[in-house]
């Protein structure tokens, strides 16, 4: 348990006041430099010691070996060990070191007498106090102390024993701890005035001695003096870790110890460079106790030096002022410390220096920032969740790879490397021990200071029992109250790292300026009080918050995170600040050198407010004197919030950058320069309408009939196209444009050719529609232009067709196929009854099924045991055309038929199979004892400031813009990957960006004309639940019931989750007598969408048609995450939120917007009960299909839940009784009730008149076993 | 110790009298076995009981195991993957005898691209094949599912061996 300031406890690592032997040692030591003693190994070995004296009585039957464990002999041999202590006394030395350099249960391991370890460090302790006592008795006046030496151990927790493995590690910090904690027991019950680890080789074993120590201090509320010595190994000046002696410095610094010195490996000749430079920046007493010089084996003592020469050496030292405590390592005697003693005595004491503040850090070299340091850059390449790359490193394992990445990092300038592993895949802790374990074994890595990154405690000190060196912790904050923030930062402090404070408090995360500087304060103020942490060790980070989004109140953010930094440094002293850069231009995502010159703008002026170091890419920060002029005045515009439009003038100028690039990409006009037939082919290929009548002009006055150009070199381009497509290297937006400049081309041929064109080729002729209730088309029109690409003639009938119609157009086309399209899913009930009666009136035309809710399952299952002609569910558009190429051929099509038959059949003995491991589905009953339950008396329920119904009729869609979610854009298009990412990506990347500038130019005009008519209309009302289902009232006492929604439970039996959640448990029961809310909304970017795209159509333009409608659908998308926002800031609770576009866009909000008809609330036919509730007809023109389509389909609907831990969920699978009790609560019967939930039958309904498939549901009984 | 394994073969004796398949002794070992295994893996007790509980067959808890196992070997660093396993069945329409077919399924299709993946890899692949499919009617089993995506889609999460 660690204790703040305010529990009776003293200042870490400062010695205790009340102790007079503790404040003796101060009076010498402000007096005059102080002996130490010298070896006690050599004085042992000269006693020749044989077995039995180690094994002395105690150990006489011990199996192993114990000659050469010097410190056992305190237990077995005390009479020579304090007659060591006594010569080194009467030498002069005011200080003795106990018998204990080995007297950790890790050392003693070697042994075999871990179980020695206390009661040795006691008994050792002791026997250095008598002899003090003694020679203290002997000499009144004469005051000596007993320094508890503490050896570095036998294993090294920086460095791996195994080169093959370089992140093992033989002891962790966690044993290094444990062991010293024991030994430090021992001393200190022995009655040891000092504690002094000693001849460190690895910094990281010392900070665990350390942390042990404070530990030891901290349990048991007493404190004792603490002196720190290191050992330089060589001639390098650094440790066998690696550190120079100011980084070792940096690294100690936090145990505020009494003195810091080095002793033993060198000679004092040797000794000198490092004890002078560690004597200039330790701000505490300064100790050196070498080794007689070099060994040498021929020497009695093993050791060169006489005392005479060992002493004049340290005379050189005193004599410049190096000293505060002096003394002797291994092969020194009592005779040298007489010496020593001689020629020091006339020399005053070291000054300790004052030092100017700055926050100190290190890796293997130090590094100090000071009032007048440079700018930090910290690497932020090696974070997960900012680097997609070295995420995938990191999943793949590919650490040399990612350590690439690093020590990139550190090449480019970076001053501190920032290391985050927070990623829902790994296991943060591991994965952060493996990488800093490796990253340890590379100076050139390890030479700079670590920033461990994480938003979870666990993770972050597993970072910190791995770094030799002094890190930052990134981050604590007081979000969690303040019991919370002051554990973490005295752990941190403990551990010896600086922190980086995020600008967070129980409210949330600082937005202004002035949240941001309060809540600076008040943690500084606890941190340098409560917590006594240096003010340069406290690095705040007011959160950089993304600009340019469109809305107005991030206008100010920059400018708030500037000005905060200014008042911070001013109210904060001693403190610096940080911030991650790039979140200030996220709304530029995609286009770098906005985003560059963004950032080095915000830098040009935050630095000069005071920020000290900043989380970047190091190596791409642009020069802020090399950027554009023109593009500098608009970014200092919205960096500075220096004009209304300024995010609108910069998204125009962002645009036009890109257009640039795109446009010199088209002027190349070599191809210009071929035949006709090759330049129509390359205009097909590349989807070029430009020259397109001048060409197709030519080809028609070269050829015999304008049928032949089609025929012709017409065709053959879009061969190509085919070909190209159909082995992946073209993608749909590229066919979709060649399809334009086919379509182009034969248009302008058309009047030359009269009827020839319905001869073409005797072109098979594919019949299509969006079958009867379903309004959705942008598939079908993509699955029409690619057919058409490859020579089919398509009849559309567009949407909301009946069977009738389409069979009707299939007869007189004389159909070679039929195709089907649904996006909803009643859709796919219309489906199979066309499939019937296309039975019924004797087709054997080819059906072909599409559509979002399709799928090989359910067109085997369900559709095609009702038709005896071929049948396949076509998944993807690039997949259409093999398909229709097989079911026409002459040859194939009956194999082909035979084998898309044998298909279905395996898929439902699949199918059949399957249902023997079916889910498990738990009664009704008992799945409502396990609902979602929490504790309403103490759940937070917001009241809304407005309720009823809000009409919103005329949206401006700028407004709408920074929220349209691009991904699923792309995926309409058929190109994989989520934006912005996919502009990156190998395949997509290039086609993704282009289709993303010609979306932007379209964007441009439909928002210049106007060209979409966004209204949406919303209402929050009183709500409660009452089991399944919630009321709500049109007033506030809940007695007038406006109408009740009816939810359904999840039954799958659950392995570990303890919910069987429903809707409704997230609005308050009326049982709890507390009154909560509820709302629903409809939004739609209206029939002007379709009426927008009709207008390209008409020109034969299909690419930009669809672009249009995928739009619309985007825009409607947009406007519901839009709304949304506004409904929770009039719910009250939104009004809190601080998050970034993006974070919106990812949904980390509180509360939910479920819609009807989707995995949550899978019925469609509550929809019809929102809709009453909104007059959607009357208020935003949107109606509803017989099957519950929404129309126009560019149109979003939902119900708004606002709990704290709402979430989303698939209710899944349900059963009997629970479309008994639905069927009852609905008042509808039980078999339109399964018709309309059919996809989350549990069982196979009695008349569905399908294959026998499903067993009876099993009911497995709850077997009552007790929980281990 | 002794608690633990009275409860184990309490289990058994309640498997083989709801699922039958085969011997209450074959129940037995196979229990016992991999629950070994799976402490010895770090599992907690109260994980390893939900499993025994969930499996409808022995051989998909053997299987399961031998999942564990080799993830542990493999990919010592990623974290045990049971709850991520139970929150997948979990959120998912399939039991946890529906998943064991696919997790075989991609078991082989590894095998046969020379190829190695974790298992919390392997569940989100899966969370995916059943995030494209929520909510369309007659779920098709999840190991044809998973088939048809491989073979759509692809899989590039795994590192050739």
């Amino acid at each position: 348990m660690l204790k703040t300031q305010n529990s009776s406890v003293h200042q870490e690592g400062g010695p205790d006041l009340s102790s007079d032997r503790s404040q003796e040692l101060k009076n010498l030591l402000a007096k005059r430099i102080l002996l130490i003693d010298g070896a006690m190994g050599t004085m042992i070995q000269r006693h020749k010691l044989e077995e039995a004296d180690f094994r002395g009585q105690i150990l006489k039957n011990h199996p192993r070996d114990l000659k050469g464990n010097n410190d056992l002999l305190s237990l077995t041999r005390p009479d020579l060990i304090k007659e060591i202590h006594l010569q080194y006394l009467r030498a002069g030395a005011d200080i003795i070191e106990t018998n204990t350099f080995n007297g950790t249960s890790l050392a003693q391991a070697d042994y075999g007498l871990e179980h020695l370890v206390f009661e040795l460090n006691q008994k050792s302790a002791l026997l250095a106090r008598e002899a003090a006592d003694q020679v203290m008795g002997e000499n009144p006046g004469r005051i000596c102390f007993v320094a508890g030496a503490i050896g570095p151990t036998n294993r090294t927790a920086s460095l791996s024993p195994d080169v093959n493995n370089p992140a093992y590690r033989a002891v962790s910090f966690d044993q290094l701890v444990d062991s010293y904690f024991e030994q430090i027991a021992g001393l200190v019950a022995g009655g040891v005035d000092i504690l002094l680890p000693e001849t460190t080789f690895d910094t990281l074993n010392l900070k665990a001695a350390i942390f042990a120590i404070e530990k030891f201090f901290d349990e048991k509320a007493k404190r004792i003096p603490v002196m720190l010595s290191v050992t330089i190994t060589d001639a390098s000046g650094r440790t066998l870790s690696g550190q120079t002696i100011e980084a070792f410095w940096h690294s100690v610094k936090h145990a505020k110890p009494l003195s810091v010195g080095i002793n033993c490996a060198l000679g004092a000749h040797e000794m000198r460079p490092y004890i002078e430079a560690l004597s200039k920046v330790a701000d505490c007493y300064v100790s050196c106790y070498p080794n007689a010089g070099l060994p040498n084996p021929l020497s009695d003592t093993g050791y060169d030096e006489t005392p005479a020469h060992t002493s004049s050496e340290l005379e050189d030292f005193a004599k410049a002022g190096f000293l505060n405590i002096v003394g002797g390592c291994c092969g020194t005697t009592p005779d040298h410390i007489c010496a020593i003693a001689e020629k020091i005595k006339a020399y005053p004491p070291r000054a300790i220096p004052e030092l100017e503040p700055a926050l100190r850090l290190s890796g293997l070299e130090p590094l100090t920032a000071g009032k007048d340091a440079p700018f930090l850059i910290v690497g932020e390449r090696t974070n997960v969740t900012g680097s997609p790359k070295f995420a995938q490193l990191i999943k793949d394992e590919k650490y040399d790879e990612a350590l690439k990445v690093a020590r990139q990092q550190v090449e480019n300038g970076a001053n501190i490397i920032d290391v985050n592993f927070d990623e829902g895949m790994l296991d943060g802790e591991k994965a952060m021990t493996h990488f800093l374990n490796l990253i340890a074994s590379e100076p050139d890595i390890s030479r700079v200071p670590i920033m461990i990154d994480s938003s979870k405690w666990s993770v972050i000190e597993a970072g910190l029992k791995c770094v030799q060196g002094k890190s930052i912790v990134n981050s604590i904050s007081l979000k969690e109250g303040e019991d919370s923030f002051l554990k973490q930062a005295l752990l941190a402090k403990r551990y010896g790292a600086a922190v980086i404070v995020m600008a967070f408090d129980e409210k949330g995360q600082a937005a202004t300026k002035d949240d941001k500087v309060r809540i600076c304060k008040r943690a500084f103020k606890l941190l340098t009080e409560k917590a006594q942490m240096d003010a340069t060790d406290i690095i705040f980070d007011p959160n950089i918050l993304t600009v340019a989004t469109g809305i107005e109140e991030h206008n100010t953010y920059a400018l708030d995170f500037i000005e905060a930094v200014r008042e911070i440094k001013a109210v904060c002293p001693g403190a610096r600040t940080s911030g991650g850069l790039s979140n200030v231009s996220f709304a530029f995502r995609g286009n770098n050198a906005v985003r560059e010159a963004m950032h080095s703008a915000f830098l040009y002026h935050a630095i000069r407010a005071g920020l000290d170091m900043a989380i970047v890419n190091a190596g791409v920060l642009a020069v802020y004197e090399n950027i554009e002029r023109e593009l500098l005045e608009l970014v200092e515009d919205v960096i500075l919030n220096r004009r209304n439009d300024a995010t609108e003038r910069l998204v125009t100028y962002a645009e036009k950058v890109k257009g640039q690039a795109k446009t010199s990409a088209k002027e190349d006009l070599g191809w210009r320069k071929g035949t006709v037939e090759a330049r129509l082919s390359h205009a097909l290929v590349k989807g070029i309408v430009d020259f397109v009548e001048p060409d197709t002009e030519e080809a028609r006055l070269k050829y015999p009939r304008p049928l032949d150009v089609i025929e012709g070199p017409l065709m053959d381009g879009m061969k190509i196209v085919g070909e190209l497509f159909g082995a992946g290297k073209m993608f749909l937006p590229q066919v979709v444009k060649s399809a334009r400049v086919m379509k182009k081309a034969v248009a302008y041929l058309q009047p030359y050719m009269e009827k020839q064109i319905d001869n073409v080729s005797n072109q098979p002729v594919f019949v299509i529609a969006t079958v009867k209730g379903d309004v959705h088309d942008i598939g079908k029109n993509i699955v029409s232009v690619v057919l058409a690409c490859n020579g089919y003639k398509v009849i559309d009938l567009g949407v909301m067709v009946n069977c009738d119609k389409i069979l009707a157009a299939a007869r007189e086309h004389n159909a070679d196929l039929i195709g089907m399209s649904g996006l909803i899913t009643p859709s796919l009930d219309e489906m199979i009854s066309n499939a019937k009666e296309m039975e019924r009136q004797g087709f054997k035309t080819p059906l072909l099924i599409g559509g979002a809710t399709t799928s090989k399952a359910h067109t085997a299952i369900k559709i095609a045991p009702h038709y005896t002609g071929p049948i396949c569910q076509v998944s993807d558009a690039s997949l259409v055309v093999g398909v229709c190429n097989q079911l026409i051929h002459p040859e194939h099509s009956v194999a082909y038929a035979a084998e898309l038959k044998k298909s279905h059949a395996k898929t439902q003995v699949s199918y059949r199979e399957s249902m023997s491991k079916k889910a498990n589905l738990v009664r009704l009953e008992r799945a409502r004892e396990k609902k979602f339950a929490p504790d309403w008396s103490q759940t937070r329920i917001d009241t809304p400031t407005q309720l009823g119904l809000q009409v919103l009729p005329n949206i401006s869609l700028e407004e709408i813009i920074p929220f349209i979610d691009w991904s699923p854009f792309f995926w309409t298009w058929e190109l994989k990957g989520l934006y912005p990412k996919i502009f990156d990506h190998e395949k997509f990347g290039e086609q993704a960006q282009e289709l993303f500038q010609d979306a932007q130019d379209i964007l441009k005009q439909i928002v210049k004309q106007k060209a979409f008519h966004a209204r949406a209309v919303y209402g929050i009302w009183p709500a409660n639940s009452v089991g399944d289902d919630v009321e709500i009232y049109r007033d506030s006492a809940g007695k007038d019931l406006l109408t009740k929604v009816h939810f359904l439970r999840q039954q799958k039996e659950k392995i570990d989750s303890p919910y069987y959640y429903c809707l409704a448990d997230f609005v308050a029961p009326k049982s709890s007598g507390r009154r909560d809310y509820f709302g629903g909304f409809v939004v739609t970017s209206g029939f002007e969408v379709e009426k927008f795209a009709k207008h390209f159509e008409n020109d034969n333009d299909d690419y930009n048609s669809i672009l249009v409608k995928s739009l619309g659908d985007r825009f409607a998308e947009a406007l519901a995450e839009m709304l949304h926002k506004r409904v929770r800031d009039t719910w009250n609770y939104g009004k809190e939120e601080t998050f970034s576009i993006e974070e919106l866009i990812r949904e980390k909000y509180r509360g939910i917007r479920p819609a009807p008809g989707y995995p949550a609330c899978p019925d469609h036919t509550e929809k019809q009960l929102l809709w009453d509730m909104l007059d959607a007809d009357k208020t935003v023109g949107v109606s509803l299909t017989e099957n519950f389509a929404m129309n126009p389909p560019s149109s979003v609907s939902g119900f708004y839940f606002s709990h704290p831990d709402s979430m989303y969920f698939a209710v899944g699978p349900i059963d009997r009784d629970q479309v008994h009790d639905y069927a009852q609560r609905k008042k509808l019967p039980i078999a339109t009730v399964e018709k309309w939930l059919s996809p989350n039958l549990g069982y196979e309904p009695e008349d569905s008149g399908d294959l026998p498939l499903s067993l009876p549901p099993v009911h497995i009984p709850h077997l009552h076993l007790s929980e281990t | 110790m002794r608690e633990k394994t009275a409860l184990w073969e309490q289990l058994a004796r309640e498997k083989h009298l709801v699922m039958g398949q085969i011997t209450q002794a074959a129940w037995q070992e196979a229990i016992l076995s991999s629950a070994e295994r799976l402490l010895n893996l770090g599992l907690q007790t109260a994980e390893v009981n939900k499993l025994i509980r969930a499996v409808d067959s022995a051989n998909d808890l053997l299987f399961i195991t031998d999942l564990f196992v080799a993830t542990q070997l493999d990919f010592p660093l990623k974290p045990m993957p049971f709850q991520r396993l139970a929150q997948s069945v979990d959120n998912s329409p399939y039991s946890i005898g529906g998943w064991t077919a696919a997790l075989e399924l991609f078991a082989k299709w590894l095998e046969d691209h020379s190829s190695r993946c974790d298992l919390a890899t392997q569940l989100g692949y899966l969370d995916c094949c059943v995030a494209a499919i929520q909510n369309k009617p007659t779920p098709p089993p999840l190991k044809d599912l998973l088939e048809e995506m491989l073979f759509l889609h692809g899989f590039d999460g795994a590192r050739k061996i």
